[in-house]
């Protein structure tokens, strides 16, 4: 093997995988928004009795009968589903698990007993994408038979028949959203609404299931029954995290099954040996889906700690703006040694306190930040007193409250308990500071 | 008020005949039968499990009937769907979608646009018109999970808004919003009342019953009344709804479920 041959054979690997995990992707959104994530999972097993028929009627992995085959079960799977939920004697979960397991089982029986088909359980598990790039398609050469099989000799060799395969399918499973975007948009997110304007949700669902029924086929030679679903899974739920858009996280979603097949294969030639490939770009998905879980700028797990850890300093902060107002209100001196240094430093750059001779001395503008949490934490205990809360419950909500009550919503509670000069415990109530 | 007039006015724009509605086998509307007449703000009234979101459903074929017919604008619905607006509870959809306030009350125009078109510009001014008309238009590019319920409710009412029907139906769509809106909602239901339009809303409070609606649909899994709020909305009838009279209309569904184990024939 030349050394040209074997980077292109990679490169095949590549370009599989990510076809594989893009077309699974864009459709894998809307099992997500759907919420029938599990139902993709069926899908994907259930189909395994088509393709055993399919390939004991055609003799191929590659022929249209397959595909038309698990167009059929893909189908009758939601409906078998549908219709023993409605029964209402079973729950949706426990009707996918107990119709796609049934399917799978009847499946793996037959490729057993089947002999003579050229499928085994491991492909059928895990898939074989390292064999995927071999077995090209040749146009206009002469046909010759060797060992029972046909070969072709001369003609032009124009690339691995998966990707043929795969990139059709891609390219259906595109124009399929973008001619019923609108459909797939409204059916997914009301139904009902779609059902009223006789935009016909149900078979928009079915269409839906069917696709991800052929897209698993084609998927299937790549990477076998089970990591197919994690291709449909992985990018969708990443490109949800990073985006508000339906267009963008669809589109996201085969960014991120792209990146999960090249990286993927890089971490299989990483790991070397006997690794499965499927399973490493399955691997690079769920760590795609980790990082955007962690670090989303807007729904992450970091960046949602971060809020919160400001929200805390924040509270910290008032607590001891509403601290210092307390000393000075009983005529005390407040003194530097009982606070933290940081929030004294932060506090003079903001003009809010002077310092002089180790006491602390409020600023016009610092009084008047304290007037405005005083009273808005003795409004409300005011206000939840009158609520019925006795005298000694109130405070500590209130120093809760105080955080977030805005100046209107203060003046609200100030118009309905009549303008209260004191709080339940006799402290009086700063007026509304002018602005 | 002349005479002509007055039969315009009493015009009948949606025709339920004896519609009975099961879950699986089990009834929960009984032979409702009633019109709505034009231009009429026409609340419906009855306890929870009384089949009100029932109705509306199958009155828009959303859920099939049993027996029975429903006509609007003397057609079957399906003929009609261009003059439908439909208002779901808010409750029933999922907030966290992918999709912006401007988006979802494009989606109103979906129905009027038909299969494989996209919705145009004109669609979104007329998407954002309705938003403006809610008082929403600087939430326009919001993700919808970061409004309030009452900013989502007025979204709702703006993509009904954008179907520009002359029937609509609106599932309690004052359920767990703030005074503001509520406000607004009343105005709106005026206005399209002004305009000739019909509305039909599933009501939950009774004490706004008279300041917002003049007419009213009595429900109680068979209708209990209906007519002018003045006549119709009083102490007899509002015990017949909610005094729990129905124990015999409940043990029949029930038995139907069952089936007769007393069976008359073996």
């Amino acid at each position: 093997m030349t050394l040209m041959a074997f980077a292109s054979f990679e490169i095949w690997i590549m370009v599989i995988g990510a076809l594989v995990c893009s077309a699974c992707g864009i459709l894998g959104c809307f099992l997500i928004l759907k919420k029938l994530a599990l139902m993709g999972d069926a899908i994907s097993h259930a189909v395994l009795p088509g393709i055993v028929v399919a390939v004991m009627l055609s003799g191929s992995l590659n022929s249209i009968a397959i595909f038309v085959g698990a167009g059929i079960i893909g189908v009758l799977t939601p409906i078998l589903v549908d219709s023993l939920k409605s029964s209402r004697l079973i729950d949706e979960d426990a009707a996918i698990g107990s119709v796609f397991t049934f399917l799978f089982a009847i499946g793996v029986i037959m490729v057993a007993n089947a002999g003579n088909i050229d499928l085994d359980t491991e492909c059928v598990l895990y898939g074989e994408i390292a064999t995927t790039p071999f077995d090209t398609w040749v146009v206009g050469g002469t046909p010759y038979e060797f060992d029972g099989h046909t070969f072709m000799k001369g003609g032009t060799d124009i690339g691995p028949k998966s990707a043929w395969t795969l990139g059709i399918v891609l390219l259906i499973n595109i124009l399929f959203i973008f001619f019923f975007y609108k459909e797939l948009k409204i059916s997914t997110f009301d139904p009902a609404l779609a059902l009223s304007m006789g935009l016909k949700p149900k078979l928009i669902h079915y269409l839906l299931m069917f696709f991800v029924a052929i897209t698993t086929i084609a998927s299937f030679e790549a990477v076998g029954a089970i990591i197919v679903v994690a291709m449909f899974i992985a990018p969708g739920a990443s490109a949800y995290l990073l985006t508000d858009r339906l267009s963008l996280m669809i589109f996201l979603s085969g960014i991120v099954g792209a990146a999960s097949s090249v990286l993927g294969y890089m971490l299989a030639l990483a790991l070397g040996g006997d690794v499965s490939i499927a399973g490493c770009m399955a691997v690079a998905a769920g760590g795609i889906f980790a990082m955007c879980f962690f670090f989303s700028p807007k729904y992450g797990v970091v960046v949602r700690f971060a809020r919160r850890y400001k929200l805390k300093k924040r509270f910290h902060a008032e607590n001891a703006l509403v601290n210092m107002y307390r000393t000075h209100e009983l005529g005390e001196r407040c003194l530097v040694k009982n606070y933290r240094h940081n929030v004294i430093v932060r506090f003079i750059q903001q003009n809010i306190l002077t310092e002089k001779d180790g006491e602390l001395h409020l600023t016009e503008f610092g009084t008047e930040k304290a007037q405005n949490l005083m009273r808005a934490h003795r409004l409300w205990e005011a206000y939840i007193h009158k609520l019925g809360l006795p005298e000694d419950h109130v405070h500590q909500p209130a120093d809760e409250m105080e955080h977030y009550l805005t100046n209107d919503l203060c003046t609200e509670i100030a118009q309905e308990l009549k303008n209260p000069q004191s709080d339940p415990h006799g402290k009086p109530i700063p007026t509304k500071p002018a602005l | 008020m002349g005479r002509e007039s007055k039969k315009v006015d009493e015009e009948t724009v949606a025709d339920v005949h004896d519609l009975t509605v099961s879950y699986h086998i089990h009834p929960v509307l009984w032979d409702v039968d009633f019109q709505v007449p034009r231009g009429k703000l026409m609340a419906i009234v009855g306890p929870n499990g009384a089949g009100k979101s029932t109705l509306i459903k199958a009155m828009l074929g959303i859920i099939p009937s049993t027996t029975g017919w429903v006509k609007i604008f003397n057609e079957p619905y399906q003929k009609v769907r261009h003059r439908i607006g439909y208002v779901p509870q808010r409750g029933s959809v999922d907030w966290d979608f992918p999709t912006t306030a401007i988006d979802v009350v494009t989606m109103g125009r979906y129905g009027k646009i038909g299969w494989f078109r996209r919705p145009g510009k004109k669609d979104r001014e007329i998407s954002y018109t309705y938003l403006e008309k809610v008082g929403m238009q600087d939430f326009a590019q919001r993700q919808i999970s970061q409004l309030s319920g009452g900013q989502q409710q007025r979204v709702f009412l703006a993509r009904a808004l954008a179907q520009e029907a002359d029937i609509y139906f609106m599932d309690e769509p004052f359920a767990g919003v703030d005074v503001v809106t509520e406000k607004a909602i009343v105005n709106l239901l005026f206005e399209l009342r002004e305009q000739s339009k019909t509305v039909i809303v599933v009501h939950h409070d009774l004490q706004t019953v008279n300041e917002y609606f003049d007419w009213i649909l009595l429900l109680n899994m068979r209708k209990i009344a209906i007519g002018n709020v003045d006549d119709t909305f009083n102490e007899e009838n509002l015990r017949k709804t909610y005094g729990g009279k129905l124990a015999i209309l409940s043990k029949a569904a029930n038995a139907m479920t069952k089936g007769r184990v007393d069976g008359i024939i073996d």
